[in-house]
């Protein structure tokens, strides 16, 4: 049974002569511990596709399974939560919360469920991203590519269903990136995390185990495991 | 360095971000009027008061003039218009006052007088014109109408009886036609009716006048108005240092809240500057591009501020006159065009300085960084110890602290409102109404003379009669009851030639020692100087505060015994300066029982009657009097309410009835009455009703006017101070609204992200009305602790100039601003937070993107 699955996933904005079509009919699966990129040019619709996975903002048609639960279904406030519990977030520019330092930016979505961390997990994830000697600093003293690294221990901290990055290496140089991508194979692995990236970079691409390909809105191979 | 015509460029530039910027331009607006408006309330305030007060005071002398001559012939009269010094010359022909039975109480003069001297004496008729050449026009205030009992109408013939002529009066009645009239000024003390000169000169000349000082004698005047005015304003030193303050103060407070709004919108606007610096914008450029748009908003906001600041300050201007100064009446409202220039410079150098910071950070936005700017400057701490939990809580906190700055900009603005209400509040509640009318008032009622209460009592024309006593008695159950008798002139005392020339201090020396030279000297080589003297029966005595010996050997009418009057200062300490007579001493007094006047020149004997109407210089002689030594038992002090309510020379007091005795002059000062709890507002109102329609030339005084006027006074600062803090309380909360909203503004992607990470909404504002409730928190405490610490100062600084002051410390407008603060700590938060939340998450993470 797929992890992340969508069926016929329209996105239309604005309406009459002015509509645009984000999304026209996306339909893809994803397997548990899979390793998948989208891969499309500038305005082919695959940021809006990853919104719509990680229920940010609503289709106008189709929907999306995770873990066995079409999450449109929700409230807005139960999808929060659900997103939570269920969907890291990797983002081109990193988005850390400035008044916290690292450890606390990367418990941060557990504390807003009232948990208490897992430590020993915590601390792996910490080894292997390799912040070990960076918890107590503020983001602003890092680099791009710590406080990337920093988001993808966010985003791996509440042991999400599947991980979303889009365009994680996006502000990156090349050495950076590849480091970036790496981390990510290496977790994904280590942890068997499902993970769906979105880039343009075909490079970058080339480092995932399936790559979807999406131009205007459509798929137009990989869509299926 | 390279010209470029780039002003258009950055106009287009401004005009563009002022409109992207709609939220903060309302705020911007808002707070430039308000600045606007505090100062042009304060100038027209102030400049009110003071015109006011000199045209008050050119009232009361009779005329704007700068200086006057008298009793000039034709030819000099000339010789003085041509004089260079003289810039503006009126003149006036005096003919005679009005006489008859309804002027006896209104002193009237009829004249002609030029256009100049019309203007300036307040005497240009506001209805109708003023008489025409060779007619027999005339025009008059409305005092003398109202005497006549005529009914304003233009033509409406109007008989007047006049006295015109120097010692030998003549009596000439005319009917005359009504051309004009103004309306009567109480301030003004002669009311005036004007004539053609064609007139006058015609019953000059048939009434030749029989002056004996013709030719050879000018009078001269110089206007004290102005100096009065002038001296008022040196005095007022105090006033004018109170309206710098407060001018700082409004700075001070607009820098506050514009300098703040500017300050968020150019963080806000960071990225759009760094784009622009990436482009090649200059510092130059940009810090003009800010300057640009606070300009631009200054041409709303400004002239807004103008208007709503003339408005209320002519509306706030008479309370406050009113309440300072009984004696105006009416207010003059001034269009000064200064006034609002003066505003608008004011105004617009408090905005420029206010975005002169901004302007900096903004053109010092490095390309670089501003990409990368979050509201954290550069942080100097790089590490944090981790928190155990993250909470909303402890976020807020976090997010505080993120620009301290500004948290303290806020704060402070916030604290200076709630400190300045504690201050109001505790200056209005410590006006004690117990200590005030416990110094000033001696009896439920005083009866006397009305010339008694205007502090004017000088004849036995106004001493009050038995019959008004006996009547006013009948009104109401009378409890307790004395009477003051007193006299202006009619006793002397006998004092040392040093006390001698400190009562004629103010005269010329030389004329001073031919006087002592000439006096009378009793076996102690003693002269003798006017005396105030008191006879009071016992329920008066009782009033008297006896600081030195003992008052009961004077209510017995056997002994020879006498109260010396001591002066207090306002906190009621006896000042020893004041009387000369210790207790022991032994005051020689001398009863003059009738005086003889006659003319200096002529030697001729004037009776008695005609003194007060005599236009000579009158010589003034004992005729019989009478010697006698008392000894001081008591140094007392006498209420003023109770007092001949002016100080010229030293008092005393003495038993009723050897007053009467020994002065053989039984004329009452004044009546005092206390009635019974139940009876005072019958008496009240009986009283009212007697001295209005009964004998009208009486007056009373009551426990209820002191009330009255106190209640005024505690008014006045009541509304001064509460619209001070009002407007202060307004721009805190203005600041705090607009340091909550932009905060949220400015962090929409943050909270985008945060929701996209599994932050709800409810945890989300939960976190916002933290932070307001901590802006609210940090506000009382800071408040709390300032009002401990200012508070005793203050107290002390008003205590010493107000005596009637009681310090209580109280807290009680902090306990009430806590609910206010609360509300406003939820509620801003939530209403911003609103506006924000239309953006979907997916929108605002796509920002600056």
């Amino acid at each position: 049974m797929p992890i992340l699955e969508t069926k016929n996933l329209k996105k239309v904005y604005g309406s009459g002569e002015t509509a645009v079509h984000a999304l026209c009919g996306v339909s893809l699966s994803v397997l548990q511990g899979e390793f998948v990129a989208v891969v499309g040019t500038s305005g082919s619709g695959k940021s809006t596709l990853l919104h719509m996975l990680g229920g940010l903002d609503r289709p106008t048609a189709g929907e999306v399974i995770v873990d066995g639960k079409p999450i449109f279904t929700l409230k807005d406030e139960e999808l929060t939560v659900f997103r939570r519990r269920k969907i890291g977030f990797v983002f081109q520019n990193y988005n850390l919360v400035p008044v916290l330092n690292v450890y606390e930016n990367i418990v941060l979505p557990i504390q807003l469920d009232g948990n208490v961390p897992d430590k020993d997990y915590i601390a792996q994830i910490v080894g292997t991203l390799g912040l070990d000697s960076k918890l107590t600093t503020l983001p602003n003293q890092l680099s791009g590519g710590q406080q990337q690294r920093v988001a993808i221990a966010r985003a791996l901290a509440a042991k999400p269903a599947i991980i979303l990055a889009d365009e994680p290496t996006g502000n990156l140089d090349s050495r950076t990136s590849q480091d970036v991508m790496g981390l990510l194979k290496i977790t994904s692995q280590r942890f068997g995390q499902t993970m769906v990236i979105i880039t343009h970079n075909e490079e970058i691409a080339q480092l995932a185990g399936r790559i979807i390909r999406i131009e205007d809105g459509s798929i137009v191979g990989g869509g299926q495991s | 360095m390279i010209r470029v015509k780039n002003h258009k460029i950055i106009a287009t530039l401004s005009q563009r971000s002022l409109k992207a910027n709609r939220a903060r331009n309302v705020i911007a607006v808002f707070a430039i009027t308000l600045t606007t408006l505090l100062f042009t309330a304060l100038f027209t305030i102030t400049q009110t008061m003071i015109y006011t007060t000199q045209q008050q005071t050119f009232r009361q002398v009779g005329g704007s003039f700068h200086g006057s001559f008298k009793d000039l012939t034709l030819e000099e009269k000339e010789a003085l218009e041509t004089d260079p010094l003289i810039k503006e010359t009126g003149s006036r022909l005096f003919l005679g006052m009005a006489c008859g039975e309804p002027f006896r109480k209104v002193h009237a003069e009829l004249s002609y007088m030029d256009d100049i001297c019309r203007k300036s004496s307040f005497c240009s008729p506001e209805y109708g014109k003023p008489p025409k050449e060779g007619t027999k026009e005339i025009a008059c205030d409305t005092r003398i109408l109202q005497t006549l009992g005529i009914t304003p109408e233009i033509g409406k013939p109007l008989t007047l009886s006049y006295e015109i002529g120097g010692i030998e009066k003549e009596t000439i009645t005319d009917t005359f036609l009504l051309c004009g009239w103004w309306d009567y000024d109480a301030a003004n003390m002669a009311s005036m009716a004007i004539l053609p000169k064609s007139y006058v000169d015609t019953i000059i000349t048939e009434n030749p006048a029989d002056d004996p000082y013709a030719g050879n004698y000018i009078g001269i005047g110089i206007n004290w108005g102005y100096a009065a005015a002038q001296m008022s304003a040196n005095h007022d030193l105090g006033t004018i240092a109170g309206a710098a303050a407060l001018a700082v103060l409004i700075i001070f407070t607009g820098y506050l809240i514009i300098n703040n709004i500017f300050l968020i919108s150019v963080s806000g606007d960071i990225r759009f500057y760094g784009l622009l610096k990436t482009i090649g914008t200059t510092k130059k450029q940009i810090r003009r591009m800010v300057r640009r748009q606070s300009l631009l908003l200054s041409t709303i906001g400004i002239p807004m501020g103008l208007l709503l600041g003339y408005v209320s300050g002519t509306i706030l201007a008479p309370i406050m006159i009113s309440s300072m100064n009984d004696s105006i009446g009416k207010t003059y409202h001034i269009f000064n065009p200064w006034i609002f220039l003066g505003s608008a410079i004011f105004s617009l150098a408090t905005v420029l300085l206010s975005c002169a910071k901004p302007g900096r950070i903004a053109a010092k936005t490095s390309p670089i960084e501003a990409v990368r700017y979050t509201d954290a400057p550069a942080a100097k701490r790089q590490r944090r110890r981790i928190h155990k939990k993250t909470n909303a809580c402890w976020m807020a906190v976090a997010n505080l602290g993120r620009n301290k700055k500004k948290t303290l900009l806020v704060v402070t603005s916030l604290t200076l409102a709630v400190v300045l209400l504690q201050a109001t509040y505790t200056f209005t509640s410590g006006f004690d109404m117990e200590k005030y009318l416990k110094q000033l008032v001696v009896s439920d009622f005083i009866l006397g003379d009305a010339a008694y209460f205007q502090s004017n009592y000088r004849t036995a024309k106004q001493a009050l009669p038995e019959q008004d006593i006996l009547a006013v008695s009948a009104g109401g159950k009378i409890t307790e009851e004395g009477r003051i008798y007193g006299s202006y002139s009619g006793n002397l005392q006998y004092v040392t030639e040093d006390l001698y020339r400190n009562y004629f201090a103010g005269m010329d020396s030389e004329m001073l020692e031919e006087m002592l030279a000439n006096e009378e000297r009793d076996e102690d080589g003693k002269v003798t100087v006017n005396t105030h003297l008191y006879g009071m029966e016992d329920f008066a005595l009782s009033q008297l505060e006896v600081f030195d010996g003992d008052l009961e050997d004077l209510y017995n009418p056997e002994k020879n015994v006498i109260a010396a009057v001591y002066l207090d200062d306002d906190y009621g300490h006896p000042m020893a300066d004041s009387q000369w007579a210790k207790l022991g001493d032994k005051v020689k007094l001398r009863h003059v029982y009738e005086w003889e006047y006659s003319d200096a020149k002529t030697g001729e004997i004037i009776p008695e009657e005609r003194v007060e109407s005599y236009t000579g210089e009158i010589n003034v002689k004992e005729k019989d009097s009478q010697d006698i030594s008392y000894e001081v038992v008591a140094c007392v002090l006498v209420k003023n309410a109770m007092s001949y309510r002016y100080w010229g020379t030293h008092q005393f007091v003495l038993n009723a009835d050897v007053y009467q005795k020994n002065s053989r002059n039984s004329d009452v000062m004044a009546y005092l009455f206390n009635t019974a709890e139940t009876d005072n507002e019958a008496m009240q109102g009986y009283l009212e009703n007697y001295t209005a329609n009964v004998n009208s030339a009486l007056d009373f005084e009551s426990k209820q006017t002191y009330e009255n006027s106190f209640a005024k006074y505690r008014y006045m600062f009541l509304i001064v101070g509460g619209s001070l803090s009002f407007i202060i309380a307004l721009i805190g909360i203005l600041n705090f609204f607009n340091a909550i909203l932009t905060s949220i503004y400015s962090r929409r992607k943050e909270f985008a992200m945060l929701q996209s990470i599994g932050m709800t909404g409810r945890q989300l504002k939960q976190m916002l009305i933290y932070e307001g409730l901590i802006y609210g928190m940090l506000t009382i405490i800071t408040s709390a602790v300032l009002s401990f610490l200012t508070m005793p100062i203050l107290a002390n600084a008003v205590s010493s100039m107000f005596w009637f002051f009681t310090y209580r410390f109280t807290l009680l407008p902090l306990l009430f601003v806590i609910p206010i603060f609360a509300v406003l700590g939820i509620l801003l938060p939530l209403v911003s937070y609103r506006n924000v939340a239309r953006q979907t998450i997916v929108e605002r993470l796509r920002m600056g993107e």
